[in-house]
């Protein structure tokens, strides 16, 4: 266990993320989006670990929290071992320039009136990391060829480039301070399934060459499973099941998981005549009013009358494949 | 199995000031009674755009400059767009589903009031029996039947994105359809709402013993659901057969492209995705060569020299508009 704990470059414990509703004249605190509410894993170095879910069980929210972008509730974020609570704010600069994020849309997230160049060396300029002139080029130029475009067009503005290329803009601002731990939030939904080859293809490559961390945030499983090592499945703000990607795939335990994997359509016609299609009722309710118990009994098609009181805590359940369920 | 729809040499322009858009150029296609056809292709392919064609929903600076429509034995172009013959078949007999629930409905007006109104229009019924049915539609797409009558006076935004397509739904079969036309009906919902819908969609269409034309990007949604498909490409046609036929032989070697760069669930890990050089091709003054051939892997002398070849037979009900023979592209 201390052995693994060295390799961890983040250790996420517990942490719960609230967001507070105000109403009225004098904004009264009126109640909580448990938007995440006791998550636990960790990362390891080199690793990259797959958060699924659908729309709103919290798995952006766990990525911002991780940059620092919201302050948790509760819990602690522990990177390179050290908490990130802890830390002043001239130390959490440092450690956000190991972090970076690769956002989901490339065309709100770059600057329209930057070129995009200076896009791209942004964050050397704001962790002064900006050396001399020509060697400063000769970065940017570089990050440009990282990222397979051509460093000619670093003067042309985001609205000549297509979609896939400016999602190689943001990827390549993100790599612009050596990050070790990079956040994907999204990184592909926005672009077109052709393009969305050549961006996974170039997210790996760099993460094997350049040794990153990911942290993959997608609500699409193939792509999930196809990237990643380990894969933590959210649900309602709570992390229900976490293993390696082949086992989640192959053997899922948790009745969500098993739901979720079964509503993604195979695109092959005769793997799909054979395969059982879990169809769950309802919807995700709101966090607002969280169900009580295990959050997913009210859709749960193996939920039995303990679910409604217990709440399940991850555990392990053989093999580094921990689920959270009384059902398993 | 007759046919219901045969849309031939559909072709739709748009002007702008950078040129003349041939965003569908030379569409043909056919819908049998009670199938469920596939339009598959990226954004920009054209597969919205020949719906809104077959729907006369085409407005300036867009036209629809040419190509038949038939359906009952009328060619749907030749009627009047805003004419009565065309506004009982839009919406009535052929109704159309969009992507994005939120838009397509009226914020300003209750669901009862959308949902009522076609019926009163198409139908001719009563405010007492257009409410009746209303309520009957939404209990039919699984809005439960204790709170149907209760959310009729709701608006849009109270509704989530799942139940606004369910809403959505019960609009398109409102007046008994005998196509649906679903223009990416679940695209921007979450994975488990969207098996829900495509599969509360297979049943209510078949239970209107109606047809159904799935417009998507998703192969995995082609492959659960459709019986046929085409694949489409810069405005046109490139490939079609059953799903089955295209799935196992793809010949076109833009859905071989295709099929290679998406990761499939199924599959064992470590599978290089092989991704599609380049990007689709700007549809204005596009090259008489085929469109794919910058980007296609497989291109013979034939390619550059020729004009981009029609839809041809390979094997019964398996097009393919493309020079290279299988046995070349090795």
């Amino acid at each position: 266990m201390n052995k693994d704990q060295d390799h961890n470059l983040l250790e996420v414990r517990d942490l719960k993320v609230y967001f507070p509703v105000m109403r009225g004249l004098l904004r009264k605190q009126v109640a909580e989006v448990k938007a995440v509410d006791g998550v636990t894993f960790n990362v390891r170095k080199g690793e990259v670990l797959g958060l699924v879910g659908e729309s709103g069980c919290g798995k952006t929210t766990v990525g911002r929290s991780i940059l620092g972008l919201y302050r948790p509730s509760a819990g602690q974020i522990l990177f390179e071992g050290q908490d990130l609570a802890k830390r002043s704010e001239k130390a959490m600069r440092e450690t956000r320039r190991k972090m970076a994020l690769i956002f989901q849309d490339p065309y709100s997230s770059l600057d329209p009136r930057q070129n995009a160049g200076s896009i791209v060396s942004e964050p050397l300029k704001i962790h002064r990391l900006k050396g001399k002139k020509e060697e400063h080029r000769d970065k940017v130029e570089q990050l440009f060829r990282t990222v397979g475009l051509d460093p000619g067009m670093m003067n042309r503005f985001p609205h000549e480039f297509s979609g896939g290329q400016r999602q190689r803009i943001g990827i390549a601002r993100a790599l612009a301070c050596d990050p070790s731990l990079v956040i994907c939030d999204e990184p592909i939904s926005a672009l077109d399934v052709s393009i969305q080859a050549q961006v996974i293809n170039l997210l790996e490559e760099l993460q094997s060459r350049l040794e990153l961390t990911y942290i993959f945030i997608a609500h699409d499983l193939a792509v999930v499973k196809h990237i990643s090592h380990r894969v933590a499945v959210m649900y309602l703000g709570h992390v229900i099941e976490i293993t390696g990607s082949e086992e989640l795939y192959d053997n899922p335990l948790h009745p969500y998981s098993q739901a979720l994997l079964s509503a993604v359509p195979i695109a092959d016609p005769d793997e799909e005549e054979k395969r059982e299609r879990i169809i769950l009722k309802g919807e995700v309710p709101s966090p607002l009013h969280p169900p009580s118990g295990c959050c997913f009994h009210p859709r749960c098609f193996k939920a039995v009358p303990e679910c409604e009181h217990e709440i399940p805590r991850l555990r392990d359940a053989g093999g580094r494949h921990e689920v959270a369920c009384i059902r398993v | 199995m007759s046919t219901l729809l045969d849309v031939r040499d559909l072709k739709t322009q748009f002007k702008t000031d950078h040129g003349l858009v041939q965003a569908v150029d030379g569409v043909s296609y056919v819908v049998n009674e009670r199938e469920i056809i596939g339009l598959v292709g990226e954004s920009g392919c054209g597969k919205s755009v020949s719906q809104l064609s077959v729907m006369q929903l085409i407005f300036p600076p867009g036209k629809i400059a040419g190509g038949n429509v038939f359906f009952e034995g009328k060619d749907l172009l030749t009627l009047q767009p805003n004419g009565p013959a065309m506004r009982s078949i839009r919406g009535g007999k052929i109704a159309m589903i969009f992507q994005e629930p939120m838009t397509s409905l009226n914020p300003a007006l209750t669901i009862g009031v959308q949902l009522t109104e076609m019926l009163k229009l198409h139908l001719g019924l009563s405010k007492e029996e257009s409410r009746d049915r209303a309520i009957s539609l939404l209990t039919r797409v699984g809005i439960p039947s204790k709170d149907a009558e209760s959310r009729l006076s709701d608006y849009p935004h109270q509704f989530s994105g799942g139940m606004r397509q369910r809403v959505m739904i019960a609009m398109g079969l409102s007046c008994n359809p005998r196509i649906l036309i679903a223009d990416e009906p679940t695209t921007a919902l979450d994975v488990t709402i969207q098996a829900q819908l495509l599969e509360l969609m297979k049943r209510v269409v078949d239970e209107a013993k109606a047809s159904l034309v799935l417009v998507t990007h998703n192969l995995g949604i082609v492959a659960r659901h459709v019986n046929r498909l085409y694949i489409m490409y810069a405005g046109r046609i490139v490939e079609s057969g059953t799903c089955k036929d295209v799935f196992r032989h793809p010949l076109h070697p833009y859905t071989l492209g295709l099929f290679k760069s998406v990761p499939r669930l199924n599959e064992p890990k470590g599978r290089k995705l092989v991704p599609i050089q380049g990007a689709p091709p700007s549809l204005i003054d596009l090259p008489p060569t085929c469109a794919f051939l910058p980007r296609c892997t497989y291109k013979i002398d034939t390619c550059l020299k020729e004009p981009w070849p029609d839809l041809q037979e390979v094997k019964p009900g398996h097009c393919v508009r493309c020079y290279v023979t299988p046995e070349e592209r090795v």
